[in-house]
């Protein structure tokens, strides 16, 4: 029997018992999560795992001070057990305003309908297994340096609803299926790894063959060009980071520090700088929880805000920051629709959902074929940045040197490092090949699934941090 | 949500009770079963502004099932404890085993330990004896450490958090083990600024009771890393001799280690496999993997599976002794091995997989500024940011971002901010040239106890 949510009175009942002991704000959010997984090394299929979730949250605010618990239950009893106990615990600081909501009155879920296909879960297991067997015989057939291969399927179905003190029930309906290969080559003592993923939100539509065996084999070859890679060069010099994963320069050298709870904190380098000039001209960046297909795409966030668009910067300025619920309210900025959590057993804070940098008019081609000497990072590894001071670094995963315009050498084991502030401005080319990846953004240790993506673009000067010191 | 001083906090059905039931009601599924549940009590206290940001409290509760039938592993998960999730779990961890390829090797362990060590001390009273508003002033304390210090212009977090977990496994092969333990632990992140200079370190302290904790010295310590770091810039590149500050080393040793694991050394994804026997590291550095030591997170009687933890030797003076083992790694080796108790699980929702408990490296001499002053000149890092994407665990290869002092005529000189720096697990391992006597419990990577650490030869990328 399915679950299908919690009635708009008994939400209704929970968050004004909640709220009955004093405070501004009360919500409660219910998952319902189901996920199967599947993970192939030394070519079999070795576990395959299912998980299910059910669960509650309730978080009551006064000023900035939130209490927040959870239960592995959504009854009624099991709610409105934890919303007593939420009512009745003090706090320590500021009692901020008091707000007694007698009732909340909840209305019809305003969910968009999923834009999914097909809703529901198959339990052909073995189909996935097939695929895995797909990746792992395409990849070993491209040479026979390959040494390795895992192959990773997932597929999930998140159900979330939200009701709020101000009588709002909002509910998502979020599919998600990924297929992702790691094949490890060798020559001599040498190993190397190449990684990529499938990414798909048609409902649950399995990847195609056809897509499993263009993407292993894509995956093999660049392991294999990787063992004729060279180590990196180190020392400041021009860097063209490629479509696709080069998106992680946006989200970690700015995307984190628009998050309004540094913002807030005045913990950000970005504070402060909405209106100015942080990068050139012909430079856009965006925020978009709606874009179509993206891994990061909901219909509302978690805390019922509907998702949008959000213009970050556009021609060069800063123009917005993510904010959610607690932080927009304090900073008396608009809801973007980025209050996000990991699942029922965490607070919201800001994330970003899908970033990427706009596309502008140079072909790829150009970029390079303009560039006399720089690293071209094709693919990056991910990243990590102190929003505090802006300082980034993230890992290459495949790279190449650029030499008199063409793309030469493969380089290893380089890492770019540098300060977001500088960077943005630093950028003085982007291409017209927009790209979307997938990923996971870790915050407050919790993981949320996002986009990233960019056009190709150069950097006037980067760090590059290498093994090779000539 | 009171809290109590009741031993029995957790609710009056244990995790073996609850594990014991789903065996009994998976008799008839035809295949062998393990069940692992976990109960836990969680707080965390977030101050900010010298105000209470965040309080959240929990008590988890979740199983996961392993069935193996034949060779083929299926597992499935769940929180939902009641007749139905019960029923539902068994079903999924069965059906999927059938989508599973068979694997000659693959099984539970097989003979259930006669008894497992006993660990005295890993719950204390103290963590569900203290009261939420005690929590909450520890995290007060130590957030006034930190703004006392002049050059700090705010703490973004000061975090209190604790948990008591109670783990059970029971298995058709006839394991049945049960432990409780309970820990905790504070952190700050501070900002020091000066000018448009803005620079943060990071401070924490843990224990199993918080009476123990040492919260002002975690706000002193975030503090005062905050403020060593102003006026920061970029060092020449080149090549240089670094004391990595025991944070650092902890963060490294535990990259290193998983190139340990005889489940990466079986599937060709380890630079150290085939190298038992042989002076890979340094002659100075001699490392253990102790799933028993009395101060140590990752202690328990037992590891994911219901094996004995203990202690196992890694490097002797230098030559690699041992790889981590699981029950199924192990049984790969064909009798040659035995597991060393290293199926860890993040929790109840994963398989075991092969992890290290406490890494202990055994220490050398002086605190860091002795360390410092027998380098002579180098390069001291104090944080690395990037290691997930800049450690490579199956080619070895490090590449990080860091921050520090440059270390001048044996003493620390000006700070150094926006470098990297890159070596390799073997370069690592042999060019250690140096280890202080200041080692201390880092939690941050895993559980490590290490000193500093100097090591010959790092190439630094700066201007």
């Amino acid at each position: 029997m399915e679950y299908t949510g919690p009635t708009a009175e008994m939400a209704g009942q929970v968050v004004a018992c909640a709220l009955s002991g004093g405070g501004d704000m009360a919500d409660l959010f219910v998952e319902e999560r189901r996920s199967l997984s599947l993970r192939l090394e030394d070519g079999r299929v070795e576990s395959v795992t299912s998980a299910s979730d059910l669960g509650g949250s309730i978080r009551v605010t006064r000023g900035l001070s939130s209490l927040f618990g959870y239960a592995d239950a959504v009854d009624e009893a099991a709610l409105g057990r934890l919303a007593g106990e939420l009512s009745g615990t003090q706090t320590q600081g500021d009692m901020g305003v008091m707000v007694v909501v007698e009732r909340a009155e909840g209305k019809p879920p305003t969910s968009m309908p999923p834009r999914v296909t097909q809703k529901e879960i198959p339990s052909d297991a073995a189909g996935r297994a097939r695929l895995l067997h797909i990746a792992d015989e395409t990849a070993r057939s491209v040479s026979s340096e390959v040494r390795q291969v895992i192959a990773g399927y997932a597929e999930s179905r998140q159900r979330v609803w939200i009701a709020t003190s101000d009588g709002l029930l909002s509910s998502d309906d979020r599919i998600r299926v990924s297929l992702a290969i790691t094949v490890m080559t060798q020559r001599g003592g040498l190993i190397q790894i190449g990684r990529d993923g499938l990414a798909l939100r048609d409902g649950f539509r399995l990847p195609d063959d056809d897509e499993v065996i263009s993407l292993a084999t894509d995956v093999a070859r660049r392991a294999v060009t990787m063992l004729d890679s060279e180590p990196a060069p180190t020392g400041r010099m021009p860097v063209v980071l490629a479509n696709g994963f080069g998106g992680v320069l946006f989200h970690e050298a700015c995307g984190h520090g628009l998050e309004a709870d540094y913002i807030l904190k005045k913990t950000s380098v970005w504070e402060g700088k909405i209106g100015c000039r942080v990068a050139p001209e012909f430079v856009f960046a965006y925020d978009d929880g709606l874009g179509e297909g993206m891994w990061g795409t909901g219909a509302c966030d978690d805390e019922g805000t509907p998702s949008e668009r959000t213009t970050l910067i556009e021609a060069g300025v800063l123009t917005g920051y993510l904010t959610d619920r607690l932080r927009a309210v304090r900073l008396g900025l608009t809801l973007t629709g980025n209050g996000r959590r990991q699942d029922y057993r965490y607070l919201p804070y800001p994330r970003m959902t899908n970033t990427y940098f706009g596309a502008d008019r140079h072909t790829p081609q150009e970029i390079i074929a303009d560039t006399p000497r720089a690293l071209y990072a094709k693919s990056l590894s991910g990243g990590e940045v102190n929003p505090a001071t802006g300082d980034f670094v993230f890992g290459v995963a495949e790279g190449y040197l650029i030499e008199n315009g063409k793309i030469t050498t493969p380089v290893r084991g380089a890492t770019l490092i540098g300060s977001g502030l500088e960077v943005l401005q630093g950028i003085d080319a982007v291409a017209d090949d927009l790209e979307m990846k997938p990923g996971t953004c870790g915050k407050e240790g919790q993981g949320v699934p996002v986009g990233t993506g960019q056009p190709t673009l150069r950097i006037r000067e980067l760090t590059v941090g290498g093994t090779s010191l000539s | 949500m009171k809290s109590s001083a009741a031993r029995n906090s957790l609710g009056p059905a244990s995790p073996l009770q609850v594990a014991r039931t789903v065996l009994a009601r998976g008799r008839r599924v035809g295949a062998d079963l393990e069940v692992y549940v976990q109960f836990g009590r969680t707080v965390n206290i977030k101050v900010f502004g010298r105000e209470v940001e965040a309080v959240a409290v929990a008590e988890p509760r979740g199983l996961g099932v392993r069935a193996v039938r034949d060779g083929r592993v299926g597992y499935a998960c769940t929180s939902d404890l009641g007749q139905g999730g019960l029923d539902r779990v068994l079903a999924q961890a069965v059906d999927n085993l059938r989508a599973a390829d068979a694997d000659p090797y693959a099984d539970l362990p097989e003979v259930p330990p006669r008894s497992y060590p006993v660990v005295p001390d890993l719950w204390h009273a103290g963590v569900s004896g203290t009261s939420l508003e005690a929590k909450t002033k520890i995290a007060l304390e130590a957030e006034a450490a930190a703004l006392a210090v002049p050059e700090i212009e705010v703490v973004e977090e000061s975090v209190y958090s604790d948990e008591e977990a109670r783990v059970a496994i029971a298995s058709t092969k006839g394991i049945e083990a049960e432990a409780e333990q309970s820990f905790c632990f504070g952190y700050v992140v501070a900002h020091a600024g000066h000018g448009g200079d803005r620079q943060s370190g990071l401070g924490f302290c843990l224990g199993r009771d918080p009476a123990t904790l040492d919260s002002e010295r975690a706000g002193r310590d975030a503090a005062e890393r905050a403020s060593a770091l102003l006026g920061a810039r970029p060092c020449p590149t080149g090549s240089y001799a670094v004391v990595f500050d025991s944070e650092v080393a902890a963060a490294l040793l535990a990259s290193v280690v998983q190139a340990l694991s005889a489940d990466a050394v079986q599937k060709g994804r380890s630079v150290l496999a085939g190298r038992l026997g042989e002076a890979v590291a340094s002659p100075l550095l001699t490392l253990y993997d102790d799933g028993l030591a009395a101060r140590g997170m990752a202690t328990n009687p037992f590891d994911g599976e219901g094996v004995p933890q203990q202690k196992t030797t890694l490097f002797e003076n230098g030559i690699l002794r041992s790889y981590l083992h699981s029950s199924y790694t192990a049984r790969k080796e064909d009798g040659e091995a035995r597991s060393t108790g290293n199926a860890g699980r993040g929790s109840y929702r994963s398989l075991p997989g092969v992890t290290a408990t406490n890494l202990i490296v055994r220490p050398g001499e002086g605190d860091l500024a002795h360390v410092m002053a027998r380098v002579g000149e180098g390069l001291y890092v104090d944080s690395v940011a990037g290691l997930h994407s800049g450690v490579n665990p199956v080619s070895g290869e490090i590449s990080v971002g860091a921050t520090g002092r440059l270390i001048e005529g044996g003493a620390a000189g000006r700070p150094v901010r926006e470098v990297t720096i890159a070596t390799d697990f073997l370069q690592f391992l042999s060019s250690v040239s140096d280890l202080g006597g200041d080692a201390r419990w880092i939690p941050l990577h895993g559980s490590v106890r290490t000193p500093s650490v100097a090591v010959q030869g790092i190439a630094v990328s700066g201007t």
